[in-house]
């Protein structure tokens, strides 16, 4: 009995009225031909990338603070919780760029390789997108996905020359790392939010209800 | 879910009158409409990205299984699963087995319309899993024990009241004495149960937005983060997508990512895009140790032959849905199946059959809204006017649509008595109504006369009048 | 009505069926715009209707034939003008398609294709008419009807043409590209969901204070007429053209008596 996989491929091959067997190469070329080697229509901009990155980061109810240096973090985020219900513990991602942040004494910080018990998380984004002032993270050794998603507070930090244009130029990013894409690759646009209830827009429905940015100027 | 499309007339003439239903409807034009409008005159050439989005899928279409290899190929590379599934009984029991082998009891759902196609919570239900929605939209309904009325805002019929009364039965079993009446307090509510079954669920199940050939990855497009809890907290992450999801590469995704929440819900990009390779890898620190994906077909394959191909460009945005003045009108159920609307009433009928689905593809006005808002620039009325045809040539057409029809044909093919015939009849109703000038009722017209009044005609025929112009010109 | 020494062409009129029976002064206002314009105008016998209600229903057999019958009808013809976007987009979109496999026929229904005007359209891009001299006092609002919007692209030539129409002051509804709910044989197919829809668009006429509404096909003009007179309203329906060819004032609205 031949299986689901092979009548499936069948089906396909015989409702294409394909005669000849399946050609990646052909394949590959005929989209070529169909979609020329230019790239999508894109948004544009007037100003610079970093300059829309933030505006449209804004525009999803995100907030952002800058700092000169990594070093200068610490009081960035403790500023930033003080008015908030958030305590005083700060669950930090194993990434070596926050080895160099100089914690203030009113925050306690954990590492961790998971979210479960973050009520704030600071993890650090690879990229930010331009078009739509998205924040990348791979997920990785450094960079646990779910602190990503489970914390209420998600403050992220990403270096000012890490903002690229457009989708295309993170692709191009992430071949350059070579091999396989990171297991979960994420673009955070804001916070968590639903419109579920009457259409009625609310923050933090399952994920984070805020999103804090800390743009680092300089790179050290 | 069972279709109950054969039944759309008395679901239709029930949603008409639900004024609960109606409140929630005029919330559809007033949201998504308005919203992707603004970011559609904002983009520098929308038309131009339709139109690539179209190439895009009809290229992977015309090239599906070269794709679907490559795709499987990846994912295997990936240390991934591929499990194909023909019908709705194979996807369920693809499923049921991955769970039963996980010896899973809880199961997290992120929103899928392939596995709402596919029956899978009931499989799921029967299997013994405690089975969770986790979309806030799908919670609700789950609760409610319906099925969603729209593809992307599923509980959208619901109002807040009619979920303030499900929250104080299903958590905390009618007994609360101040109930939850505002939005953040519906929403964070939610979010303190279903948290729980995040952290404890074994098995999370998701949809895919759009499949990568390239590299074997699925793209997950949320805005409350429910799907990337969903998939990277259990132990065993399911996908389930049908094969008309793929996409060549990630730079096609990107035509893909640009048109879906614009089209969708008027965002640029929605809270969360997440592109997911195969399991969790030997350095990661969290995320599942096993990914399964289900290729669905479920009729799929059907449909590359011939006109319905080009259905399958669709990416599930549900704009045709928010644009159609029928949808706006009586709401997802009265469609009868998972999906409503424009795509399903194409779909549904492709999938679940004609003859079981004979009003769906009738009951639009050929209006072209939904065709004119596709991200992909599917041609939907021209899709429905197909299956018309089909029902025609099947003789599923209502005996009294045919009887009509060839009654009017008949004229129609002979100018010269259709002539003598209209001038005698017009004219006979023309003085009938000269002085109200309409009727409120007439023999035959019930179906018009129930709602409006008939407009009487002039005096006589355009044509008989015309010819006597001319005579009198030159005489 | 003035006569043009040289005729920059014949037009052949296509009335349609629904003017045809039901508001001939219909006819006889686009007849006189395009004289007007310098026209000759001829209306062919053999015309009946576009076949679109059996093309529609998914009856491609009569339809092909009315089709055809239809082509012969309007060969020679410089131009075919129809009061109507919906069996315009007929004769221009789906002939072409319906016959797309006919040897015979392909080529002769593309042909037809080309030389077919919505009215409004041929007078402000093929005519290049200036309307001068015209009155009409009174709030109006324009329905776009679907078929002429999507298919034959008509929105501004309506418009652009009535910006000349002294006195007469255009204010839009909302919703003005959404459907009244007619669709040919869907009004009476679905009578419940067509009441709704046309329902919503009286709302919208309404809500603009309009006296009167306009629109450039007489299948919504009745549908949203008839919805008006069962509700009592006082605003009045009128095709375009007799607004533009000045006969509004002199035949009774759609579906209003004779005082």
């Amino acid at each position: 009995m031949s299986s689901a996989r092979d009548r499936i491929l069948g089906k396909i091959r015989s409702n294409l009225g394909r005669t000849t067997a399946p050609d990646a190469a052909a394949a590959s070329s005929s989209r070529l031909a169909a979609l020329g080697d230019e790239t999508s229509p894109r948004p544009v901009w007037d100003d610079d990338d970093l300059s829309r990155f933030l505006r449209c980061f804004e525009a999803a109810a995100a907030t952002w603070a800058r700092v000169d240096t990594v070093a200068d973090t610490g009081d960035a985020v403790a500023t930033y919780l003080a008015d908030k219900p958030a305590g005083n513990t700060v669950h930090l991602a194993p990434h070596p760029l926050l080895d160099d942040v100089s914690w203030p004494n009113t925050l306690t910080t954990a590492r961790a390789t998971h979210g479960r018990e973050a009520l704030v998380g600071v993890s650090v984004a690879e990229l930010g997108v331009a078009e739509t002032g998205s924040l990348v993270l791979f997920s990785g050794a450094d960079t646990p996905t779910t602190l990503n998603f489970l914390p209420d507070y998600h403050i992220v930090l990403l270096r000012m020359d890490a903002v690229v244009p457009h989708f295309e130029d993170v692709w191009a990013r992430m071949r350059e790392r070579g091999g396989f894409p990171p297991r979960s690759f994420n673009f955070i646009t804001g916070p968590s939010r639903t419109a579920d209830v009457e259409q009625t827009l609310q923050l933090g429905a399952h994920g984070p209800r805020s999103l804090h940015l800390i743009l680092v100027a300089a790179r050290d | 879910m069972e279709s109950r499309a054969h039944l759309f007339k008395p679901q239709a003439r029930e949603a008409l009158q639900n004024t609960d239903l109606q409140q929630a409807l005029t919330r559809v034009q007033e949201g998504f409409v308005g919203k992707r409008k603004v970011l559609v005159d904002q983009f520098p050439d929308f038309e131009g990205l339709r139109d690539r989005g179209q190439a895009i899928k009809d290229h992977t279409l015309a090239h599906l299984d070269v794709y679907l290899e490559q795709f499987e190929a990846k994912v295997r590379e990936a240390g991934g699963h591929v499990h194909w599934a023909e019908t709705q009984q194979e996807a369920q029991e693809i499923i049921v087995d991955i769970c039963r082998q996980e010896n899973a009891r809880m199961v997290t759902k992120g929103k899928t319309m392939a596995g709402e196609e596919v029956q899978l919570n009931e499989a799921l239900d029967a299997a013994g899993l405690e089975t969770v929605e986790t979309d806030l939209g799908e919670y609700i309904i789950q609760l409610a024990k319906e099925p969603p009325s729209h593809i992307i805002a599923p509980a959208i019929h619901k109002t807040r009241q009619q979920i303030t009364e499900l929250f104080n039965e299903h958590h905390h079993h009618g007994t609360l004495k101040e109930k939850l009446r505002e939005v953040p307090d519906l929403v964070d509510e939610a979010r303190g149960i279903l948290r729980d079954k995040f952290l404890n669920a074994d098995v999370g199940i998701t949809g895919a937005n759009c499949l990568v050939a390239e590299t074997g990855s699925m793209f997950l497009v949320t805005n409350e983060g429910n799907g990337d809890l969903t998939h990277s907290l259990p132990r065993v992450h399911v996908a389930i997508a049908g094969i008309e999801k793929l996409v060549p590469n990630l730079d096609d995704a990107s035509t893909i990512l640009r048109l879906l929440a614009r089209s969708a819900t008027g965002q640029e990009m929605t809270a969360y895009t997440t592109m997911v390779t195969g399991p969790a890898r030997a350095e990661d620190t969290d995320g599942p140790e096993a990914f399964h994906i289900v290729l669905i077909d479920n009729g799929r394959t059907r449909m590359l032959e011939g006109r319905f191909r080009e259905m399958l460009r669709c990416i599930r945005c549900g704009a045709c849905m928010n644009h159609c003045p029928v949808y706006s009108a009586i709401g997802g159920h009265a469609y009868g199946w998972v999906y409503p609307g424009p795509m399903g009433s194409v779909l549904t009928p492709m999938i679940v059959g004609l003859d079981k689905t004979r009003d769906l593809p009738n009951a639009c006005t050929l209006n072209g809204r939904c065709q004119s808002v596709c991200p992909v620039r599917i041609p939907l009325p021209d899709l429905l006017r197909d299956l018309r045809e089909e029902q025609h040539d099947q003789g599923l057409t209502p005996k009294t649509t045919r009887y009509g029809l060839n009654i009017w044909a008949w004229f129609a093919r002979r100018p010269r008595l259709y002539g003598l015939a209209a001038r005698v009849g017009i004219g006979l109703l023309g003085r009938l109504g000269r002085r109200r000038g309409r009727f409120r009722k007439l023999p035959l017209a019930g179906a018009w006369t129930a709602g409006r009044d008939f407009p009487a005609p002039q005096k006589t025929t355009f044509q008989a009048a015309w010819q006597q112009r001319k005579k009198e010109k030159s005489a | 009505m003035t006569e043009t020494t040289q005729s920059r062409g014949t037009v052949a009129l296509f009335a349609t069926c629904l003017v045809d029976l039901f508001r001939p002064s219909v006819g006889f206002a686009s007849a006189q715009l395009l004289e007007q314009a310098g026209y000759t105008v001829d209306v062919p016998e053999a015309q009946t209707c576009c076949g679109q209600p059996a093309y529609n229903n998914g009856d491609h057999q009569h339809a092909t034939t009315i089709a055809k019958q239809v082509i012969t009808a309007f060969r020679g013809y410089d131009y075919i003008v129809v009061p109507s976007g919906s069996c315009g987009g007929t004769i221009t979109s789906h002939y072409p398609d319906l016959l797309r496999d006919d040897p015979q026929w392909a080529e002769a229904a593309r042909e037809l294709a080309g030389r077919t005007w919505e009215l409004t359209r041929f007078l402000v891009e093929v005519a290049q008419m200036e309307l001068t001299g015209l009155q009409h006092s009174g709030v109006i609002t324009y329905h776009d009807s679907c078929s002429g919007l999507r298919e034959m692209g008509i929105r501004d030539q309506p418009r652009a043409l009535l910006g000349a129409v002294e006195g007469l002051e255009l204010r839009e509804m909302a919703d003005t590209d959404v459907c009244c709910g007619f669709g040919g044989t869907f009004c009476v197919k679905y009578p419940e969901i067509s009441e709704r829809l046309v329902s919503n668009k009286v709302d919208n006429i309404e809500a603009t204070g309009a006296d009167t509404v306009l629109a450039g096909d007489l299948g919504c003009l009745f549908n949203i007429a008839g919805r008006l007179k069962r509700l009592d309203k006082p605003v009045r329906a009128y095709h375009v053209a007799e607004v533009l060819a000045g006969t509004a004032g002199r035949d009774a609205a759609i579906g209003e008596g004779e005082n």
